[in-house]
């Protein structure tokens, strides 16, 4: 039995599907992650991540067409809420993949968005502290979300634990960090449900080493904010 | 105590965020819940699922409609794989709600979603067994359903274990079924983080006993299934 589940044929799919599922092999594409995996210093992420062709988490999930566009565009949507002024930042959104992929052990995503997140702000020693377990190196705010983030990931957020979320980044922004956080708890469980390759603590603490040296190219903080759809219609009366 | 974030007012949503404003509001006013909550045993149940209104998750969730939008889309189109012949059935979708609220222990939905559950074919005195934490007296096939969903929420899948589920269920529903219970974590603690009121397990096991004796009226089977074709619409637009 293939694992993870292979990326269905497109001419296997009911004609339903057919639209969804180009929808997110187009949307995957624009990305445009082929000059960005060439500056991995570890070949064994492009397992997990290549860069090439549509990333094993999102071919299993086109196992149901209809889901997997859904998911792939909620991303779009969540990424673009650091675009507004009332949300959070997209520093905060991309710290929420480092201490949630610490978290819950998935050294992958770590490794890939690293560079983004220090192209958007996040402190590469902050991203180091979070490895070797020092909260204590960790910045007041840094903790505290590090800590909001933890409470969600276990159900544990307290209404103090909230309304200070909410006074650091607004009302909207609150709402919409945290429901990164849900959507990513969701994002990391399937990969690994689905088994998708890991790679080791030592290449990616290299790698972040590296970033934090300033050997690594980093993209530019804009390429990962992709453009919306159109608005959802209406529902028919 | 709750704090859970207020539903915004239309007239404070911006302009291109209206059409999923309404598209919430509406879809879910569609399962038509009024007559299923006056059947509950526990008033305190209602603070977090109401019926006569949204619900308070969706509705902290609408401070940022796209999101809501997407992820009230998602549960249309779960709710809508049990009508094809080899998607995740009525019945596993909502063994997933009864597990995983269980692990997690988001007691009001496990409350709510039992009858569902019963009345498309999950077996009351699994679930009693279950919220009593008697795990022995579920069949093999429930447990190991029970044990794949627990795996999933807690990243400890193996390939065999997955290859198992795959042989019972077949490929596109275990892609299904690992998805929705993925969605569904997200949701409880989305939930959770906002607060929204829990009932007690004592409660619910006095509901679910209700249930197994008969004493509670079960929904019709098809009575919170939307139509394939509108879950494909939504997708769509």
């Amino acid at each position: 039995v293939p694992y993870p589940p292979p990326q269905p044929d497109r001419a296997d799919l009911r004609p339903e599907e057919v639209e969804p599922y180009d929808r997110l092999v187009a949307r995957q594409a624009a990305y445009d992650y082929v000059p960005f995996v060439r500056t991995f210093l570890h070949s064994e992420v492009l397992e997990a991540f290549p860069g090439t062709k549509v990333q094993p988490y999102f071919g299993a999930l086109l196992g149901s067409p209809l889901i997997a566009d859904l998911i792939s565009e909620l991303g779009v949507v969540l990424r673009t809420r650091g675009e507004y002024a009332d949300s959070h930042s997209q520093a905060d959104r991309e710290w929420v993949d480092m201490v949630l992929c610490q978290e819950l052990g998935c050294n992958w995503v770590i490794y890939v968005h690293a560079p983004d997140a220090i192209a958007v702000g996040v402190r590469p020693a902050a991203i180091q502290a979070l490895r070797a377990g020092r909260d204590d190196l960790l910045s007041a705010d840094e903790l505290e979300k590090a800590e909001y983030i933890r409470a969600v990931i276990g159900g544990t957020v307290t209404e103090a634990q909230y309304a200070r979320l909410q006074a650091a980044v607004g009302s909207r922004g609150a709402v919409e960090l945290t429901a990164f956080i849900g959507f990513l708890i969701m994002t990391i469980r399937l990969n690994q449900a689905y088994g998708v390759k890991d790679i080791g603590d030592e290449a990616l603490d290299e790698w972040i080493e590296a970033l934090a040296e300033g050997r690594v190219e980093l993209p530019d903080p804009r390429s990962r904010v992709p453009t919306l759809r159109t608005p959802p219609s209406p529902s028919p009366a | 105590v709750s704090w859970t974030p207020p539903m915004p007012d239309r007239d404070d949503v911006r302009d291109d965020e209206t059409a999923a404003y309404d598209r919430v509001v509406n879809q879910q006013k569609a399962y038509d819940y009024v007559p299923f909550v006056k059947t509950f045993l526990h008033p305190e149940v209602r603070e977090a699922f109401p019926g006569d209104r949204l619900q308070p998750y969706f509705a902290a969730m609408l401070q940022s409609p796209l999101i809501s939008a997407g992820m009230s889309n998602l549960g249309l189109v779960y709710r809508t794989r049990g009508e094809f012949p080899d998607g995740m059935t009525h019945a596993d979708r909502e063994w997933v709600d009864m597990v995983l609220c269980d692990e997690v222990e988001c007691f009001w939905v496990l409350y709510v979603h039992a009858p569902d559950a019963a009345s498309v074919g999950v077996r009351p005195e699994a679930i009693l067994a279950m919220v009593e934490g008697r795990y022995g007296d579920l069949t093999p096939e429930e447990s190991e359903k029970d044990r794949f969903i627990r795996a999933v929420i807690n990243g400890t899948m193996k390939a065999d274990q997955y290859a198992s589920m795959q042989a019972l269920v077949g490929t596109r529903a275990a892609v299904e079924i690992t998805c929705f219970t993925g969605h569904l974590l997200k949701t409880m603690r989305l939930m959770q983080a906002f607060g929204v009121p829990d009932t007690s397990r004592e409660h619910l096991i006095e509901w679910v006993q209700a249930i197994v004796d008969g004493k509670v009226a079960i929904p019709d089977s098809r009575a919170r299934v939307p139509s394939p074709a509108a879950a494909a619409a939504a997708v769509s637009n």
